[in-house]
Order: structure tokens, then C-alpha cells, then sequence
């Protein structure tokens, strides 16, 4: 039997994005080989470091010898979660990965078109998806007529908005570039009958009919464990998300932050605002919800001439008029921006989170995706069973696995509520953990979060990798230890296992 | 004819989406007594047919119906002055009648701020409006707000609140969540607007900043809370003020004073049915989920320490105040309880007898007064600037002591007991007792007979432009031209302040008085961060209020007295190493700073509430923040960072930004 003894874990530099080659070892033989997520967020590059030579890198890295050729060959293809900084490297136009061999892809249960709770959820993401775009553009027209007449509501406000609006258009564009079908201002294209947006859809189809279309899907659910794979013989892998929603069916949200997980269906407070939007949207058709009225069985004005025809709404409509600056046309838009950061942790909470464990020592490799709080409160609710052969059967629970962790990709690029704190990051107390962070700081205001990532180098003892950080150098900060923090020995046998290249870099982890 | 002195108005009791889950549909329903006012009319030509018809636009605020969420709908105005309304209290409350919505916001805002009125002895104003300057497009002139806009339908939100930069108050609608069949019908909707609580809170909101139009500055930990708490306990108090209300409560306990916090249990259904709104949710007690059993939540004298989250450190304030109202109440129907029972205060096995659950009500409801007068007369005796919990007590104390200075009841004692079971301890107060927080009566003030005497005449003829004024424009006018003066003869108070203090024997005593720097040459001035004022000749400092309290106290007394208002501030630059505070350097501030500070540089007030008495012609109190306090400094200072950098912050959007999108409420109260 040959057991694997290491993992060779590649982090591409390529821009704010995830992209994670995990190459599985016995001795030097390469067993398996599995990539977890592949994209940029729109707009963004390094320079001389594109995505198509990421992807020759892979190419290198995994190739096998079929018939004198080589053949680019993945064991396993994951995809945590529809977001463009995580799937743009599948957008069918680059055909960056066409001719790979896939043997199975790995999706979150989430995506499985037959589960009844996953319709739903991408249901309500696809009506947000609607909404919060139309929004944006709403929201748009609306700050060029930004009022002046307000001492510092002027150009104030107008900047304000401006930068309200830019941010909203940036967290939209985690959704996807914009695509012939429909053209929008905010970048993204969306269609009704999809879950997020046409491009990041167009991506994870170009994967399951064209690049993995032989290969075996499987959909992940929490609690799963995987270890029957030959290849992969001394590792285990535990299904910590994404989080089956238990929601759905309870009177009220828990309190705290696990109401987080997916709030968009089991709350209500952003309902309203969605049926809204749709029903501007598509004005005229009188298809959605409450047809955009609140009050249903009154006897109501409609139409402009009836309007015009009573005297008191006309009087106070000119009174209305006569003071354009306490107007509320639009106000009530400013939901847009609580509605897109809803959905952008409910997409990210239907992550995919791995643990990849080597049984004999217990060291754990930890991928969470982007998944945010909830997603991390919910691994708790789990814990997975296992056949031992000395003990019989064995709990392992996210405490055990948190504990064990060696290694940690930095959940959504460092930001600020996708690492647990009590029940996460305090709980990895192995002194060997060492911290990637796939990010790019600018990308957005917020990210990585400067008070998490200084935790994570308390934690990881000042072993935290940056992916594509400006200015940052990585084999500036390797080349001096630093002070009191570590002893040389563990210095030197984290650097000796760190290899530097402008395309990657890459850490091994030894079992 | 003579006009009516009250205009009667049903309105609900509690928000109808809570009313099915209390047991009391019966008295989901209560008569709102407003003073009564005239009302705009549709057209003002005798001859039209609508003469007779009103809007909904009265001398405070101003009712417009559009809905923008739903295809810019627009919702006749009710006619309030409708001859067949007035003769039934107006419209029957219902969830389905735009009309009726228009009333219940009616309602419930003038009922809140007659009650401020009340308390405050004189008419409140709106927060002015500031607009570029016309000659110079650069400055800031005030302008007079006569109305708050209000919009019950504006947004398609679980949310209102009160932007302070259009000066309305915005009301959401959202569906009812369908996860929850028992208590809201599916696909129904719930309205924001017909919640007495929710009105009320955003009317305190908007009424706060028109009183202390710094308070929306966050400044400290407790300056964001405050505005919640206070908002939460105007609206509960007001709303424990209507005896029906808390009669089923009452007959619940069945007059147990252990089980009195029944009317906890109440008030937190306020706060829940209130959602994300506000500190009440759990600020008294919770329920437990499997047990169904509600127990008070045990104060802890960390609690204000540890507390840091606005919404949770507002919780500790409402709890306080809420401490003392059941404290007083428990204390005054003991001896109903005594007389209904022979004496052994334990009552007979079944229901109370409805007489005495009328006496309990009205009791209760009378002690809901009390606490919710004291809570906002104690308003006009904090500092002008970065309120905290513990200015706030020292207040209510001093406040207290000048309208019942026998204190039978013991209010006093259960305001400060249950401040400091929650740790709130104010800053250089060696003792809690009455006599140490209560501010300094009459402080030493040598200003020379003649300054004294022609200052003390100015502030009469203050009191005799305004006293008789009805018309708020008028007051604002007036008092303004008192604070700048009027012309080249008349000096303002200002001018007043300068000649007669600050150039007074008791000059150096009045800057002790006030923690105020008036650094008298330019230099000096700029070095120390200060602008210097040519015209005073000295730093500039603003007057940023003038007014009249005319008090009657309850034991029936009259309190005459002159409010006026002093802020400056100063550019600091600093620095944080190594946890210890530095200030680097001070910068003159521009005349906008709000926008676009650095993360070193900020904006440091300093200010002094001056309260003179009339009849004694003496300055009574001064209650000052000192410009000099490098501790205050420190503390602001860190905050800020900590602001700038949020710990349970939000990633994309901060927070500065989306204060200055539509005004902090907006966003304190959708989460």
C-alpha cells in the first residue's frame, strides 16, 4: 500500500482570486492530483502573471504520458462556489482548460438540480440577482441628479453616492462579467431562470458539460467523509459545508450570527425590497408578488388622470415638488447595498469546505472556500464517525479537525467575518499552522481584514503567506526570522518547505 | 365659535402584527387626546369646495403619502377636519387604509412631542437646515425648519428612520415573513408607521437632534447609544403612559410584586415587535425558547465596561431606567395591595378584582409619566456635546433636585442605584450619592455688579421677547437675533459673553466654569489648534443655543430659566505607540471638517451647558465638557480609530460612508 506521506499545496499569484493546486505524494510519486476553485475577480490582474500562464503551470504540474502525448490530468476538479473570483478560469471563450482530463468534479450540494432546498436557495439568489442589478442602475441615474441646494449634501453626497455605487457595482461584480445576452451597466448579466448571473452559470456549465463531462459528479454534503479512494490511501476528507439549512423550517432565526447562513430565505426583511425591484423591473407585466402594492383590496387612485382629479393629492403633490430636496424618490434604493452584501455572504456561505486529513498523524489541511460565519457555526452541528481498527469507531468533531489544522487557506481573502474567531481560528492551536491568504489588498476597502490577519500571525507564528499583495515580497519577509516568536529550527523547516516563483507559491505539508 | 382644546383620535395600542400574539385584541385599541390644531386647508379660497377640507399638515409636521417603492403611488391625504371623523375620534384603526396609517403617525408624533413639550417647558424645534451661505457659498447658514416631513410608505424595508439631512422621517413596509404563520398572515405585510413605538422613537430621534444637534456626532461609545436608548425610552414610557395598555398585564401578575416585571415581559414584546429597532429587544429580559418562561435579565456591574456594541450598550441604559419605573411603582401600590388584602399582602386564590386592576393601571401609568419627564427635562442639563451614560445620570439627578427638591419618593435613590448595578459611574464623581452628582449649585462667580446686573437684564429681555411668542418662527428669529445681535446698536449675547465674562474680573473663573479656551491672541490661538475670532478677539467658540425653560414643577412651582449653549473646537493631530497616547500636533479646523479627516488628524470638541436662573438672576449651573481634557482626548482618539477599523465591522462599505448616505439612523436601525 502506498500511503501518502506529503502534500504539495500551489497558491497562484495571479490577482484577487482563488486558485489552489493540491498535489498528493507517496515518497516522490505523484498519487493525486486536485485543484479547488480557479478565477480573478473581474477587472483585476498581475501583471505578467495572467491567467492563461497559471493555467500552463497546472498544465506542467499534472500532465500525464497517454500515448507519447502529454496530457493535463486533474484527479479531482472542486468549485466551492458561483463566484467570479473563484470560477472566471472556466469562462468558456478562453478554453483554458480544454483538453484536461478530469476524473470526477466535486460540487456543493448546492448546485445538485435535484435537491428541493438548493432550488430554493437559487431561486431567491437569482430574484436578489435581479433586484440588486436593477438597483444599481437605478441607483445610478439617481446620483447624477445628486441635489446641490444642501450646504455639504452637494457634492458631498454626490461623491458619497459615487463611491456607494462603485463599491455596490464592485460586490455585483463578484457575479461575473457581462455577456452579450444582456447588457448592463453594472458589468453583470442576469437571467431569471439562473441561479447568480449568466457568466458565473456559463462558467460552472462549461465545466459539467464540456471540461468534466466524463467525469463522475459528486455533490458534496456536510458530514460526508471520503476515504475511499485508493489513490489517496492515508488521507481522509471530511464535508464540513456548505451547511444544509435547518432554517428553513424554524419558527425564528437563532440568535446571533449563525441567522446568517442563507438569511435570505428564512427572513424576511429584504422580501419587500426584492418584490419591488422585480416588479419595476418588469413593469407592466402584473406577474409578481403583491404587483408592487402594499394595500390590496382598497379602493385606490390609478392612472394619472384620476389622480389629477383629486384636488388634495394634486395640492399636496405641488407641495411636494416645490422642495426638491427633502423628496424620497429613491431612498428606499439604498437597500441595494444591505441586499448585495446579503447575497454576497449567502453565495459565499454555499461553499464548499474540505478537510484533508492524514490519519496517521492527524494533521489537517483546511479549505474553507469563502464561507462566512454561518457556514463556520454550522460545522459544529456535525460530527463524523469513523471506523477505527484499534478503537472500533471514533467521533471526530470541527473542534478535532480545527485543532489538528496545519494548514489554513484564509477563508474569503482575510475579510472580516469569514474566520471564525472563538470557534474557529482559537481553536487552531497546532504549532505548526501555517496561513495562506489569497488576496490583493485594494481589491476591496475591507479586505483583508488588518486586525484578523495580524491574529493569524500571532496564531501562525508569522508563517502567513500573501498571494498577490502590491508591493509584498515574500522572500523578503522569508529571508529574516522573525524575533522571539519562533524557534529557528521551526523557521527553518517552514522555509526549507516554501518554494517562490512569480506564478505561485507553494508550501509542503508532510504527514 | 371657540376651537376645541383637544382633538381625539383612535389609533392601535400595539402594533397589530403584535396584537395577535398578546391575548389582547380586546384592547388592541386606544384614544389618542391631542391638543388640538389647525390644519392646512386644501385651498384657501372661502368660495372653493374644498375650503372645509384639511391636510394633513399641521404646525409641526407635514403628512405626504407617497409611496416611491411602488410605482410612485400616491395615497390621498386623510381629512382629519372631516365633520363625520370628528365626530367618531376620527378613522377605525385598520392595516388595510393609507388614511388611517396617516392618522396613527399623526397621533402618536404630536402625542411625543407634547410630551416633550411638557417636560421642557417651551416648544421644541426642529434641528435648523444648513445651506451655503449666499453671499459666501463657503459657510454655513442655519435655517429655520418649520415642519418635519413624514412619510409612512417610503420604503420597501423592515426599517425607519429619521434622516437628519432632509428632515423627514421615512417608514418601511415589509412582508410578513411567512416562516411564522402564528403571528402574521402569510404574504400580509407589516407596516413600520403603525407601530406606537417605532413613531415615537424616530419622533425622539428627530426631536434630540433638534435639542443637542451634536449628539449624531460619535464620539464615544456612548453618543450612538444614547440616541437609541433614549429613543427607546420615550417610546416605552409613553406607551406604558396609556392605562389600557398594561391592564391585562396587570391583571396577569395578579398584583404579585415579585411578578411585577410582567411589565418587563410587556415591554420587551414592544421591543421585539420592533425587530432590529432600537435597544429594547432584550435590553429588560428574555424568553426562554424551550421553557416559554420569561426571567429579567441580573444587571452586572461590568455591564458598562463590557457592553461596547451601540445597540447593546443602549440596552443598559433603557434597562436602568426601566429599573427605577418598576421600583417606584412596586413601592407605590403596596398599599393597595395592603388595603385589598387585610393587610397580609397575599392575595386570594383567582382573578383580581377589576377595581383594583384599575387603580394598578393608572398607577402604573402614572409612574410611566413620571419616569418618561424626568428621562427628558434631564436633557436640557446635559452638556452640549459627547453625552455619556453618566453625564446623563448627573443630569436626571440635578434636573430632579431643581423640580422636586424634597425627594419623598425616593426617585432619586433608584436613578442612582440602578445606574450603578450596571456600573455606570460618572467621571471624578467620588460618591454615588444625590449630593455628589448633583452639578454645583450657584457656582462662585465674581463678575462685577454692573456686568452682572446689565447681563441679567439681557436675559430678561430675552425671556419677554419669547415668553409670549406662539409663533415658532418667531422664537427662532428672535432668539437668533439675541445670540448674533441685531444691527450695529444691539449687542447678542454673544458679544455679551465676551464683554461681561470673558473680559470680567471673573473672566479666568468663567473659563473654568465653561473648559473653554479663549486664548486672546491669534498665534497663541493657532498653535494650540484653535481659530481666532477677530471680531471677539479671542478663540472662537460658537453659541449654539439660547433658550427659555418655563417649568412648572410638580409640587407647583415655577423654574424661569435661561439655557445657553457654548461649544469650540480644535484640530488635533495624534498618535497611538505602543498603547500610549500622543498628541503630535494642533491644526486650525476648516470650516467643514465632518468629511474626509485622516486617520490622525480629528476634531475635538470641547462645551458647557449654562443654565441661569431668573429669579435668582444668578448663573445656576455649569455643565461643561473641557476643551483641555487630554483624557477625553485619548478616549475620543481611540474610539475613532476603532471606528475607522470596526471590529465587528463591515467589509465594503464603512460606516462614515453610509452616515453620510441618508444620516446614521438609516443604517443603526437596519441591522
Amino acid at each position: 500500500m502506498e500511503t501518502i506521506n506529503s502534500i504539495k499545496i500551489k497558491m497562484f499569484r495571479h490577482g484577487f482570486g482563488d486558485c489552489f493546486l493540491l498535489r498528493f505524494y507517496h515518497q516522490t510519486k505523484l498519487k493525486y492530483k486536485i485543484l479547488i476553485d480557479c478565477g480573478l475577480k473581474l477587472h483585476d490582474k498581475v501583471e505578467g502573471v495572467s491567467m492563461s500562464d497559471i493555467v500552463e503551470q497546472i498544465k506542467e504540474d499534472t500532465f500525464i504520458v497517454k500515448n507519447n502525448k502529454k496530457i493535463p490530468h486533474l484527479d479531482a476538479l472542486v468549485i466551492t462556489h458561483e463566484h467570479w473570483d473563484h470560477v472566471s478560469g472556466f469562462k468558456p471563450e478562453d478554453k483554458l482548460f480544454e483538453g484536461f482530463q478530469i476524473d470526477n468534479l466535486w460540487l456543493g450540494w448546492t448546485e445538485d438540480p435535484k435537491d428541493e432546498v438548493a432550488k430554493q436557495i437559487n431561486k431567491r439568489l437569482a430574484e436578489g440577482a435581479i433586484a440588486l442589478n436593477f438597483a444599481v442602475e437605478k441607483l445610478k441615474e439617481e446620483t447624477a441628479e445628486a441635489d446641490t441646494t444642501s450646504m455639504y449634501m452637494g457634492d458631498v453626497l454626490k461623491a458619497v453616492k459615487e463611491d456607494y455605487n462603485r463599491i455596490l457595482a464592485d460586490i455585483v461584480n463578484f457575479n461575473g462579467e457581462f455577456s452579450a445576452a444582456k447588457k448592463t451597466e453594472s458589468g453583470i448579466s442576469i437571467n431569471k431562470d439562473l441561479k447568480i448571473s449568466i457568466d458565473t452559470q456559463r462558467a460552472l456549465e462549461n465545466v459539467i458539460q464540456n471540461l468534466a463531462k466524463k467525469s463522475v459528479r459528486k455533490y458534496l454534503n456536510p458530514g460526508e467523509i471520503i476515504d475511499n479512494i485508493e489513490q489517496l490511501t492515508g488521507v481522509r476528507i471530511y464535508v464540513l459545508g456548505p451547511p444544509k439549512n435547518k432554517q428553513i423550517n424554524k419558527d425564528a432565526p437563532s440568535k446571533g450570527e449563525k441567522k446568517e447562513v442563507y438569511m435570505s430565505l428564512a427572513n424576511a426583511q429584504m422580501d419587500g425590497f426584492i418584490k419591488g425591484m422585480l416588479n419595476m423591473e418588469q413593469a407592466g407585466k402584473p406577474t409578481v408578488l403583491d404587483n408592487g402594492e402594499p394595500f390590496s383590496g382598497i379602493e385606490k387612485l390609478q392612472g394619472i388622470q384620476e389622480i389629477e382629479a383629486n384636488e388634495c393629492v394634486k395640492v399636496m403633490q405641488e407641495k411636494y415638488k416645490s422642495e426638491p430636496w427633502r423628496t424620497v424618490k429613491n431612498d428606499w434604493l439604498d437597500a441595494a447595498g444591505a441586499l448585495a452584501l446579503q447575497m454576497d455572504s449567502d453565495t459565499n456561505n454555499t461553499s464548499v469546505v474540505l478537510a484533508f486529513e492524514f490519519i496517521s498523524s492527524g494533521k489537517v489541511l483546511l479549505f474553507p472556500g469563502d464561507a462566512q460565519v454561518g457556514n463556520w457555526l454550522s460545522w459544529h452541528d456535525y460530527t463524523w464517525k469513523l471506523k477505527d481498527t484499534i478503537l472500533g469507531t471514533k467521533s471526530v468533531t470541527a473542534t478535532d479537525l480545527l485543532n489538528q489544522t496545519v494548514f489554513y487557506k484564509a477563508g474569503h481573502h482575510a475579510s472580516h467575518n469569514a474566520t471564525l474567531k472563538k470557534e474557529g481560528l482559537e481553536l487552531m492551536n497546532n504549532e505548526e499552522l501555517v496561513v495562506f491568504i489569497p488576496e490583493k489588498k485594494g481589491a476591496y476597502p475591507g479586505i483583508p481584514y488588518d486586525k484578523l490577519v495580524e491574529r493569524l500571525r500571532e496564531k501562525a507564528k508569522e508563517r502567513v503567506i500573501f498571494s498577490a499583495d502590491v508591493d509584498y515580497d515574500p522572500e523578503e519577509k522569508l529571508k529574516n526570522k522573525p524575533d522571539n516568536i519562533i524557534s529557528d529550527k521551526d523557521w527553518k523547516a517552514f522555509k526549507d518547505n516554501v518554494v517562490i516563483d512569480k506564478k505561485f507559491i507553494e508550501y509542503t505539508v508532510k504527514g | 365659535m371657540v376651537k376645541p382644546a383637544i382633538r381625539k383620535l383612535k389609533g392601535y395600542a400595539f402594533d397589530p402584527s403584535l396584537s395577535i400574539r398578546l391575548d389582547t385584541a380586546q384592547v388592541n385599541r386606544v384614544i389618542y387626546t391631542i391638543e388640538w390644531e389647525d390644519l392646512e386647508r386644501v385651498s384657501d379660497d372661502p368660495d372653493s369646495k374644498h375650503f372645509n377640507q384639511s391636510l394633513p399638515i399641521g404646525e409641526y409636521i407635514e403628512i405626504f403619502d407617497i409611496d416611491p417603492a411602488s410605482g410612485e403611488m400616491w395615497y390621498p391625504p386623510v381629512d382629519l377636519n372631516n365633520k363625520y371623523l370628528l365626530a367618531q375620534d376620527g378613522l377605525e384603526p385598520s392595516v388595510s387604509n393609507p388614511q388611517f396609517h396617516q392618522q396613527m403617525v399623526y397621533a402618536v408624533i404630536m402625542t411625543t412631542i407634547k410630551n416633550f413639550e411638557y417636560a421642557l417647558g417651551r416648544k421644541i424645534q426642529w434641528a435648523e437646515r444648513t445651506v451655503p451661505k449666499k453671499d459666501d457659498p463657503l459657510m454655513p447658514e442655519y435655517k429655520f425648519v418649520r415642519r418635519i416631513r413624514v412619510f409612512p410608505h417610503a420604503l420597501r424595508q423592515a426599517n425607519a428612520y429619521y434622516n437628519p439631512f432632509k428632515k423627514s422621517m421615512l417608514f418601511g413596509y415589509f412582508p410578513a415573513q411567512p416562516a411564522r404563520p402564528d403571528l402574521h398572515i402569510p404574504g400580509g405585510t407589516i407596516f413600520t408607521c403603525l407601530s406606537h413605538d417605532i413613531i415615537a422613537h424616530e419622533t425622539t430621534h428627530a426631536i434630540l437632534d433638534g435639542l443637542k444637534r451634536r449628539y449624531i456626532d460619535d464620539t464615544h461609545p456612548d453618543t450612538r447609544a444614547f440616541h437609541e436608548a433614549f429613543a427607546d425610552i420615550v417610546a416605552l414610557f409613553q406607551h406604558f403612559t396609556f392605562p389600557e395598555v398594561l391592564k391585562h398585564q396587570i391583571a396577569k401578575t395578579r398584583g404579585d410584586l415579585n411578578s411585577q416585571n410582567l411589565l418587563g415581559q410587556l415591554a420587551e414584546e414592544f421591543g421585539k415587535a420592533m425587530g432590529g429597532h432600537g435597544s429594547l429587544r432584550d435590553a429588560i429580559g428574555h424568553t426562554d425558547p424551550n421553557t416559554g418562561k420569561w426571567t429579567p435579565h441580573i444587571p452586572n456591574t461590568s455591564d458598562y465596561a463590557t457592553k461596547l456594541e451601540f445597540h447593546e450598550r443602549g440596552s443598559i441604559l433603557v434597562a436602568a431606567v426601566f429599573e427605577v419605573f418598576l421600583n417606584i411603582y412596586k413601592s407605590k401600590i403596596r398599599k393597595y395591595l395592603r388595603l385589598a388584602t387585610n393587610g397580609t399582602g397575599v392575595l386570594p386564590e383567582g382573578e383580581l378584582h377589576p377595581d383594583l386592576v384599575d387603580i394598578l393601571a393608572k398607577d402604573a401609568s402614572s409612574t410611566a409619566l413620571t419616569v418618561l419627564r424626568i428621562c427628558i427635562r434631564a436633557i436640557d442639563y446635559c452638556p452640549p456635546i459627547d453625552i455619556t451614560f453618566g453625564d446623563y445620570l448627573r443630569a436626571i439627578i440635578t434636573s430632579d433636585m431643581d423640580a422636586v427638591p424634597n425627594d419623598t419618593e425616593n426617585i432619586r435613590i433608584a436613578f442612582i442605584e440602578a445606574f450603578q448595578r450596571r456600573g455606570i459611574f460618572p467621571k471624578g464623581i467620588k460618591a454615588m450619592a444625590a449630593e455628589s452628582l448633583v452639578y454645583e449649585n450657584c457656582p462662585e462667580l465674581n463678575l462685577g455688579d454692573t456686568n452682572a446686573k446689565v447681563f441679567n437684564d439681557f436675559l430678561k429681555e430675552f425671556k419677554n421677547a419669547i415668553g409670549y411668542e406662539t409663533n415658532r418662527e418667531n422664537i427662532h428669529n428672535i432668539t437668533k437675533a439675541f445670540i448674533a445681535g441685531s444691527g450695529a446698536t444691539k449687542q447678542g449675547i454673544h458679544g455679551r459673553i465676551n464683554s461681561k465674562f470673558i473680559q470680567s474680573p471673573g473672566g479666568e473663573r468663567f473659563k473654568e466654569l465653561t473648559g473653554l479656551n479663549f486664548e486672546q491672541n491669534k498665534p497663541d490661538c493657532e498653535e494650540k489648534g484653535f481659530k481666532f475670532s477677530s471680531w471677539s478677539s479671542t478663540a472662537s467658540y460658537s453659541v449654539e443655543s439660547l433658550l427659555l425653560a418655563n417649568r412648572i414643577t410638580p409640587d407647583g412651582r415655577i423654574n424661569n430659566h435661561v439655557i445657553v449653549a457654548l461649544v469650540q473646537k480644535r484640530g488635533i493631530k495624534a498618535s497611538i505607540e505602543d498603547d500610549v497616547f500622543r498628541i503630535d500636533s494642533y491644526f486650525v479646523p476648516k470650516s467643514e471638517e465632518n468629511f474626509n479627516q485622516s486617520h490622525n488628524e480629528f476634531i475635538f470638541r470641547g462645551g458647557c451647558t449654562l443654565i441661569f436662573d431668573l429669579d435668582t438672576e444668578k448663573l445656576k449651573y455649569a455643565i461643561c465638557k473641557n476643551i483641555n481634557d487630554e483624557s477625553r482626548m485619548e478616549a475620543q482618539f481611540r474610539y475613532r480609530s476603532g471606528y475607522f477599523n470596526p471590529d465587528a465591522g463591515s467589509t465594503y462599505f464603512d460606516d462614515h460612508m453610509l452616515i453620510n448616505l441618508s444620516g446614521p439612523f438609516a443604517f443603526m436601525h437596519s441591522h
